[in-house]
């Protein structure tokens, strides 16, 4: 029987993907752990998002700002002007993707560490900026009561599975996309900028464009986490969207593996879920969460996918071609 | 505008940028010369200050040695950090940041549980009141800008004049050149570790003198060191001093005549500005 | 093989044991505690936690008796972190455990969880101002435990009955939720009792140098700051700025640690500045035996909040009593019936003048000041009528 990685993963991600669809009618029906599973999927996005950018050798902490300003964007729209939430999904990645333009035309000429710093300059920007003008973006008091997805009888504060569908379905759309780009010519051509810069731009990639269509895809998808994230909660604040949310994203992109599509989605799906074990400990638990980066840090610097890959998925290759040659 | 308000908002702009410089100054070195970012010097200063006010408040030792025995400290544990945290993932500049993030949010959290809530103070060493130019300044905020300005002039005479120091600088430019030419590398990190962490540990006391001692003393200085070093150049000292004598002046304009929330956007967007006119900040080095 | 059967041995005769100590137990009341245990903020957490722990331990070596079945208060404690989805997340914890009652501590992440506890029919009650949006007659659940901006309305006219000299005033608040109801509040207050409100900060909370807003202040030259909603060491910090600049007025602070605020703002910083709202030293019999407690068990210095987070648990747990019921809706109603001889004296929930329904912790406010570097009780100033609240906050 023939057997390769590729098919493995394949069959498991698509018995996965059934397996959540299915669960909350059966098996998952305590609301907290859906809770959690959204959460996942916020984090995910999010890091998914910035994914794509990050493989260029871009770091940006400014993610949590273009959350901030799709959730803004469909929060105004669907409070102040009445618009439909459905509508308005688009809208709130399209806004913070237009901003994106102008902002990564700016900081993209800057280089390294720098481009770190400079979009967590911008994050903090948009943090200020909203927290100062009380109308109309709330100030620091942030904007409370945002209505829920239509229709509302569907979609109450007590009803967890609703969400958890269009989370899901967010998710997948989102992930779904980012991997086609992964793997089209323009995903091609970011890796090779990762690989070098120079070497991209000496056979004549115009590296800067391909850099800056990186930084808009984040900042659209960035923006439809963010406004999943406002109709749920139904409270955004500049308490929410701070630095520490950008360098989670990161975090989780790191530890779950920064060289393939999935470490991104584990690495949010893990570290969101390991602290809900502490979340009991109470003062304890961001000291533990602090220590688990540590050691992860020091012992799986590629990241949890990359452990994966260097030793289960070899050890299960080696098991199949066993399996060939006896045939 | 009254004359009395424009000199006080100087001379608090002034004071307020030495001290930021100090803590950034560590930063700075660490980064030039290793060219990693130190993301738990907040921590750091945060600890000097706690160890200041046990050995100096609590335990009624003597300012100067409880410095010391602070300063010493601190620049053990920069080392360790060194050695075996930062080392061993090669110094790999986005590794380091996360595996420094995930530090300082355990030092902090470790700070709430052994220290408990209570804000505490270090008891001034410098009491009373002077005048500058008809207005009034604390003898302790003179004494902080005075003891800065100091060690910022002893910094550049070391890494001018001393051999260690030419010899960090030449790591700074060339580090497979310096180490053919003899140098040992290992023992430059460390030192540029000891010096950058004692900096950080001195200016623990001072923040804890002049202000308060808490657990999370650390971040706001940090932040404000990062927009210094990003306006002045990433590892180069000079121009640290420049922005922060630029930054404290701004937020303290802005911040006494507008208000605090307008000081903090206006702070990024010219930090973005400054970026994007000049990426490498004024005088900063290619990464 | 014998490991394992010991193993399984072992493993059974202790859910034997389990089984048959929990059928022998009383039952629990868990009371699910939403603090800020992290962050800025910690001390607030750490205080209510330790007072909840103590009023537990008082409360149930005799229990009390619900519908015939003896009770035991359970605190389960949850950090929030001062960070909003980190409180959404402890409440759907909570939920999810079946918790019924919760405790709650922030304005910025109480308030988000309001509507959430009240469908779910979930009692709330909360160390938080957040005004309407925490308590109206749209969360009948939602109670504030400890008064905050509201105790203005005790200090302003005992400001004006004892303290005449007063004519200009200015306050200084955070910039966040917290900051802006009190200092909207207090504005009120103060133009009604007939000052006139010469500044009005805010500054960003946890900011390093106070300088620039203490300059600010000073230049509009007021007889007395008024403090607000600012905490901790960032009043301190604010108060010595005030004083090296040269202000010789007075200035009111509320929510603070006596000894704390001496020691970083220094004594003669200090010296003379009212506190509002605090218990300076103990004046009655409850007071004292509840700061000798906390001395002896956790040493100095002693936790003001400790005071405040007390008696709100065996209110709550007389309106249990009262009500013969742990449902959440019985005990609310029995709750605004309640009245306790509080640590501060009588206290009753009440303020529907101000909110639409009785649930604000209403109680007699003590009034401090720092004398030769140290903090002493001034006066007890008492708890406003009805009609007082309307003439203070009218436009």
């Amino acid at each position: 029987m023939k057997f390769s990685v590729g098919s493995f993963k394949r069959y498991w991600v698509a018995l996965l993907i059934i397996f959540l669809f299915v669960a909350p009618l059966f098996v998952i029906t305590n609301p907290f752990y859906l809770h959690i599973i959204i959460m996942m999927c916020i984090n995910i996005m999010m890091s998914a998002s910035m994914w794509l950018l990050a493989t260029t050798g871009l770091i940006s902490f400014g993610q949590a700002g273009f959350m901030f300003i799709g959730a803004m964007t469909s929060t105004l729209l669907v409070k102040e002007l009445g618009w439909p939430f459905w509508v308005c999904i688009p809208l709130a990645g399209i806004v913070p993707a237009l901003v994106s333009i102008p902002v990564g035309r700016l900081c993209i000429r800057i280089k390294g560490v720098y481009f770190f710093l400079v979009t967590m300059a911008f994050g903090e920007l948009v943090r200020g900026i909203f927290a100062y003008f009380r109308t109309p973006f709330g100030g620091w008091y942030g904007i409370r009561h945002i209505p829920p997805p239509e229709p509302h009888s569907l979609f109450t504060p007590l009803n967890k599975v609703p969400f958890y569908y269009l989370g899901m379905v967010l998710t997948l759309v989102t992930c779904w996309v980012i991997y086609r780009i992964s793997r089209s010519r323009i995903g091609m051509t970011l890796w090779s900028i990762r690989e070098s810069d120079m070497l991209a731009d000496s056979i004549g990639v115009n590296v800067k464009k391909y850099k800056l269509q990186a930084f808009v895809i984040a900042g659209f998808f960035a923006g439809i986490a963010g406004t999943y994230y406002a109709h749920y909660f139904c409270y955004i604040s500049p308490l929410v969207f701070t630095f520490s949310m950008s360098l989670n994203t990161l975090i989780y992109i790191v530890v779950g593996g920064l060289w393939s599509f999935s470490g991104p989605i584990v690495g949010a799906a893990v570290l969101t879920l390991v602290p809900e074990f502490f979340r009991a400990t109470g003062v304890y638990q961001m000291l533990i969460f602090g220590l688990i980066l540590v050691f992860t840090m020091l012992f799986i610097p590629r990241g949890i996918v990359g452990l994966l890959g260097e030793r289960v998925f070899p050890l299960l290759r080696q098991k199949g071609e066993r399996t060939k040659i006896t045939d | 505008m009254s004359e009395q308000l424009f000199i006080q908002m100087c001379i608090t702009g002034i004071v307020m940028g030495l001290i930021y410089i100090l803590i950034a100054l560590g930063i700075t070195l660490i980064f030039g010369v290793m060219r990693i970012v130190n993301f738990v010097h907040g921590e750091m200063t945060m600890l000097s200050a706690f160890s200041m006010y046990y050995l100096f408040e609590v335990w009624h030792m003597n300012f100067i040695l409880a410095l010391l025995l602070s300063v010493i400290a601190i620049s053990l544990m920069g080392i360790f950090f060194q050695r075996y945290i930062y080392k061993p993932l090669g110094y790999d500049i986005l590794n380091v940041m996360i595996i420094a993030a995930g530090a300082s949010i355990a030092l902090k959290s470790a700070g709430w549980i052994i220290f408990g809530p209570v804000p505490r103070d270090i008891a001034t060493v410098f009491p009373g009141m002077i005048r500058v130019l008809g207005t009034p300044l604390s003898m302790e905020r003179a004494a902080v800008a005075l003891i800065c300005v100091g060690l910022t002039i002893a910094l550049y005479i070391f890494l001018l004049k001393t051999k260690t120091g030419k010899s960090m600088r030449a790591v700074e430019q060339d580090s497979e050149a310096a180490a053919v030419l003899g140098v040992s590398i290992d023992r430059v990190h460390a030192i540029v570790f000891v010096i950058g962490c004692s900096l950080a540990a001195v200016a623990g006391a001072l923040v804890g003198m002049l202000f308060a001692v808490e657990p999370e003393m650390g971040g706001e200085p940090l932040l404000k060191s990062f927009m210094i070093i990003l306006i002045g150049g990433m590892g180069s000292i000079p121009g640290a001093i420049v922005a922060g004598l630029l930054l404290g002046l701004i937020d303290s304009f802005t911040e006494t005549l507008l208000g605090g929330e307008m000081a903090f956007i206006i702070g990024f967007a010219l930090l973005m500005l400054i970026l994007i006119i000049r990426p490498k900040g004024f005088f900063g080095y290619e990464i | 093989m014998k490991k394992f059967t010991v193993g399984l041995m072992g493993l059974s005769l202790f859910f034997l044991v389990s089984l048959g100590i929990s059928q022998a137990a009383p039952k629990e009341l868990v009371l699910g505690c939403n603090f800020i245990l992290s962050g800025p903020a910690a001390s607030l957490g750490l205080g209510m936690q330790r007072a909840v722990d103590h009023a537990t331990e008082l409360i149930n070596p005799k229990g009390f008796m619900v519908g015939g079945e003896q009770y035991i208060l359970k605190p389960a404690y949850f950090d929030s972190k001062y960070v909003p989805a980190e409180s959404v997340s402890n409440v759907e914890k909570m939920l999810a455990q079946g918790i019924k009652f919760v405790y709650s501590t922030g304005s910025g992440v109480s308030v988000p969880i309001v509507e959430k506890t009240n469908a779910a029919k979930v009692f709330q009650m909360s160390y938080a101002s957040g005004s309407n949006h925490l308590t109206s007659d749209k969360y009948p659940l939602s109670f504030r435990a400890v008064p905050c901006n509201e105790t203005a309305f005790s200090m302003y006219p005992w400001l004006v009955k004892d303290y005449s000299q007063i004519k200009r005033v200015a306050h200084i608040n955070p910039s966040d939720e917290a900051g802006f109801t009190e200092s909207e509040t207090r504005l009120a207050c103060a133009r009604n009792v007939g000052y006139q409100n010469v500044a009005n900060e805010f500054y960003k909370r946890g900011a390093t140098d106070y300088y620039p807003v203490a300059t600010k202040v000073a230049a509009t030259k007021p007889d007395f700051i008024d403090f607000g909603g600012t905490i901790g060491r960032d009043q301190a910090l604010c108060v010595k700025a005030l004083r090296e600049l040269g202000y010789k007025g007075m200035a009111g602070i509320g929510y603070s640690d006596p000894v704390a605020f001496v020691q970083i703002a220094g004594p003669e910083a200090a010296e003379g500045v009212i506190l509002f709202n605090t218990i300076t030293e103990p004046t009655n019999p409850k007071q004292r035996e509840l700061y000798d407690w906390y001395l002896k068990k956790y040493g100095p210095p002693f936790l003001t909040v400790v005071y405040d987070a007390w008696d709100p648990v065996f209110m709550l747990v007389e309106a249990v009593k009262k009500a013969n019921s742990v449902d959440p809706v019985k005990v609310a109603e029995a709750l605004r019936t309640v009245r306790w001889p509080s640590v501060f004296g009588e206290m009753y929930v009440g303020l529907k003048a101000l909110y639409g329904i009785d649930s604000t912790f209403s109680r007699p406010v003590p009034m401090g000041i720092i004398k030769n570097g140290k903090p002493v009780h001034l006066t007890t100033a008492p708890w406003p009528s009805d009609e007082l609240v309307n003439k203070l906050i009218a436009k």
